[in-house]
């Protein structure tokens, strides 16, 4: 069975491609354009890995972040954080509990790559 | 010439009159007292010659009775009749008796009887045995009339010599020697021919009358003196106390057969006697008293010949300490004091030069406060009272010198002057000087004026210590005031604008990356075949996108990066690192570049270099972007990298074999988006920030990034990082 991957992005054609190159790679992709859809996907279902841009409108990825790795449950699901900014970032993961980050703008090598390494 | 008492003329005249005074009175009275013992001592004599002269008389008269009274030896006959006639005619006479060899009497002037006339002491004395003598007997006062006689006695003899007879006469002496009253010369003359006893033989005064000397005790000290001579000053026989008594002994060889001795006396009146002494006392004054009145004047003139150049100099000093060093001095003396006064003027030629130094010192430091643009205001001690001021202060504060000059401080400093005088004058004494950046004062219209206020004590330079003021230099700091908040506004303004700069870098950045990375990820997978395939000359077009695409990448992470680096935002991870290893990690990394140009690549390191403090990650990011620059620039040849230590800082070096850079360019080298070799660049995708980021990242660790180069030699690029561990910002 395929690994599930919650891709939370609000960009609708960097989805587009990530999620391309991520099904070619033999994963379930699930997108949320914003926060509230990925709180609400989360209540339904567990996915094995979380793609979360920190920058959303609405809930922003750090308060999802937050809140996966407070919930017992979901705490177990690897994170891997976007983000367009390197300065924070270290920051962002001690403040989030957050698995592993990609700045953008990636390559689909290193992000498939960190992927695998999370969910073999 | 006031101001002595006794100044040094009056000095000499009396040292003059002195020494003159000295000697020429005690030589005078040298010689005249010489003069008047000599004058005295022959006057004296002279009047012992007279008392001798008078004594012999004396005597000659005796004498001359005797031989008027030989006539009668010739005859007897008729002696009778000639002893009455002598006796008749002589009153001197009293008694004549007359007798023959044998001592029968011849002739009497009385009736006598004519028995033992021989046998009488006269008679006896006279006829010697035959041979015959004069005698002389003493001399016999009358009870009744008190008058003295004296007989005489003497042989009578013929012309053979043979005695005849003796002669005897009693002779009245004061009428034998009355004619010695015509000797008395002088007024108060006394003549006195006294016996061995003392009897008065002759007094001229009292007839003769006059008994004995024996009573009066001075005569008595005279009469002890019988074989002298001389004179005295005594008590005279009338009382007076100081009579001239001059005294003889009368040697006459029959007085002294007889074993008689007379004496004489003369007394006179002392001044009479003197009186010539008295001429020369009066010789004595009028000379002293010429030498004295010649003396006075010449005394005044020598003082005045030897004291004129003291005095001149005396003059000349006090005019010069009065302040008037132009006044000359006239001494040409010709001796010391010339000499002192060359010399003084000589001192006051020095004291006009150092007083000009003085005074072109004074108008300098004036000129100087005078032109300061700051106000200098000196106070006293105390700091109370304002002493000085300078132009500036006027033009500061609008009042004049004189209106502030005298006045107390707290004229220009207001409600300031509670904090002057209890804080900042306490501070400025106890450490010398202090600055007051922010403080006001008050100018004569009522401004308030903020100024900087410094206050220095003001020391005298020569004695150590001694305060004489305190200076106050008061700077108008309106101008500066309005400068500075200018300076703030535009300071502000400028981060302002700095800031939103730096936010809209950032903003546009991030904003950018999001669609690169669609844009990325789609041409990745058309060009990767997963989205189909696709021909070749579709690949060549996808691979130009994918190539911008990932330059564009590059430039915006650069961009980010300048950015971060320049506005502080990036934490470096400072730890000690060799700086060999970094260096070989490098030429690892960089190697299959090298190999591709056919380069060589070499590593010269300093096995002993220190470790040094520095973020690894950025320093090795400066390392790759300089030798990234050397591969893209050499052709041929190759790369050295040099590492080695200065005194305090370590040194990397890479050395390329490339065209090299103009002088030119030089300043540009690390400037954003400069870059040198335009063509090269875009052709190997360099972004133009690769140097400036460098730079940056080099200077923030306190080191220094540099490039020195030679046209067709190549370049040298030297990066140097302190060993000793500064705060990297």
């Amino acid at each position: 069975m395929a690994k599930k991957i919650l891709f939370v992005e609000d960009e609708v054609d960097l989805v587009k491609v990530v999620a391309f190159r991520l099904e070619k790679a033999g994963y379930e992709v699930c997108t949320a354009f914003n926060g509230q859809e990925a709180l609400s996907f989360l209540e339904k279902d567990t996915p094995d890995l979380i793609l979360l841009d920190l920058i959303l409108p609405g809930v922003s990825g750090y308060d999802i972040c937050k809140k996966v790795k407070l919930d017992p449950e979901l705490k177990k699901i690897p994170v891997v954080l976007f983000t367009a900014s390197a300065v924070h970032i270290q920051d962002a993961l001690k403040e989030t509990g957050a698995d592993d980050y990609v700045i953008k703008p990636f390559d689909a090598e290193s992000l498939l790559a960190k992927i695998k390494g999370l969910i073999a | 010439m006031k101001g002595f008492r006794l100044n040094i003329r009056r000095k000499i005249i009396l040292a003059i009159y002195s020494a003159v005074f000295i000697t020429v009175v005690s030589g005078l009275s040298l010689g005249y007292f010489w003069g008047f013992n000599l004058l005295r001592n022959s006057i004296g004599r002279e009047r012992v010659e007279k008392a001798r002269f008078i004594a012999f008389t004396a005597v000659d008269m005796i004498n001359a009775k005797i031989e008027q009274l030989k006539t009668f030896s010739e005859e007897w006959a008729g002696a009778e009749t000639g002893v009455k006639e002598i006796l008749n005619n002589d009153e001197s006479l009293s008694e004549i008796i007359i007798t023959d060899v044998s001592g029968k009497l011849v002739a009497a002037s009385a009736k006598i009887t004519d028995s033992g006339l021989a046998e009488k002491n006269w008679w006896q004395a006279a006829f010697a045995e035959g041979k015959g003598r004069v005698f002389i007997g003493d001399v016999v006062f009358d009870k009744s009339t008190g008058a003295g006689s004296i007989t005489i006695a003497f042989p009578l003899k013929d012309q053979a010599g043979k005695i005849t007879g003796i002669l005897k006469a009693v002779v009245s002496s004061e009428k034998l020697f009355r004619p010695l009253e015509n000797l008395k010369s002088q007024k108060g003359e006394r003549f006195i021919l006294v016996n061995e006893r003392g009897d008065t033989v002759f007094y001229s005064e009292a007839g003769g009358s006059k008994e004995s000397f024996v009573s009066e005790d001075n005569f008595q000290k005279l009469l002890l003196l019988m074989n002298e001579s001389g004179w005295e000053i005594m008590r005279g026989l009338h009382g007076e106390d100081k009579s001239f008594v001059a005294f003889v002994r009368v040697d006459q060889p029959f007085l002294l057969e007889n074993k008689m001795l007379w004496k004489a006396f003369l007394e006179e009146d002392t001044r009479e006697v003197f009186a010539p002494l008295k001429e020369l006392i009066l010789q004595w004054i009028i000379v002293t008293a010429i030498v004295i009145m010649i003396m006075v004047p010449l005394g005044i003139v020598i003082s005045a010949v030897l004291t004129r150049p003291i005095e001149e100099l005396n003059r000349a000093t006090k005019e010069i300490g009065k302040g008037n060093l132009d006044y000359k001095i006239e001494v040409k003396s010709g001796d010391e004091i010339e000499g002192l006064a060359d010399s003084f003027k000589e001192m006051v030629e020095k004291i006009k030069e150092k007083e000009m130094q003085i005074l072109w010192a004074k108008m300098y430091v004036e000129s100087i406060v005078s032109s300061m643009a700051d106000a200098v205001i000196v106070l006293d001690t105390d700091g109370d009272t304002i002493k000085h001021v300078n132009k500036a202060t006027e033009e500061l504060l609008g009042y004049s010198q004189e209106e502030l000059i005298g006045k107390v401080i707290s004229l220009l400093l207001k409600e300031g002057y509670v904090v002057f005088k209890d804080k900042m004058l306490k501070l400025i004494m106890e450490v010398g000087s202090m600055r007051y950046p922010d403080f006001t004062v008050v100018s004569k219209d009522g401004e308030r004026i903020p100024v900087s206020f410094s206050g220095s004590m003001m020391y005298e330079e020569s004695a150590a210590g001694k305060i004489i003021g305190i200076v106050c230099v008061i700077r108008d700091m309106r101008q500066v005031r309005k400068l500075i908040a200018n300076l703030e506004r535009t300071k502000a303004a400028l981060e302002e604008a700095l800031r939103i700069k730096s936010d809209f870098t950032s903003m546009v950045s991030h904003e950018l990356r999001t669609p690169l990375t669609a844009i990325k990820e789609g041409v990745g997978i058309v060009l990767d075949g997963s989205a189909g395939a696709v021909n070749e000359q579709q690949q060549d077009f996808l691979q130009t996108a994918k190539r911008n695409v990932d330059r564009l990448a590059r430039l915006i992470n650069d961009v980010l990066d300048f950015q971060k680096l320049e506005s502080g935002k990036v934490v470096f991870d400072l730890q000690e690192n060799n700086i060999n290893e970094l260096v070989k990690d490098v030429r690892e990394t960089m190697l299959s570049l090298v190999e591709k140009k056919e380069l060589d690549f070499q590593l010269l390191l300093d096995e002993n270099i220190p470790l040094v403090k520095f973020d690894r990650d950025k320093i090795t990011q400066v390392l790759m972007n300089v030798v990234n620059n050397a591969i893209k620039f050499t052709d041929s040849g190759g790369i050295i990298i040099t590492t080695s230590r200065g005194e305090n800082f370590i040194q990397v070096s890479v050395k390329d074999t490339g065209p090299g850079i103009k002088e030119e360019d030089m300043p540009k080298l690390f400037r954003q988006f400069e870059q040198l070799g335009k063509g090269i660049e875009r052709k190997t995708g360099g972004t133009g920030l690769g140097l400036a980021i460098s730079k940056e990242i080099i200077d923030k660790h306190n080191g220094k990034l540099w490039a020195e180069s030679k046209i067709n030699e190549g370049t040298v690029f030297y990066i140097i990082l302190p060993i000793k561990e500064r705060r990297a910002v």
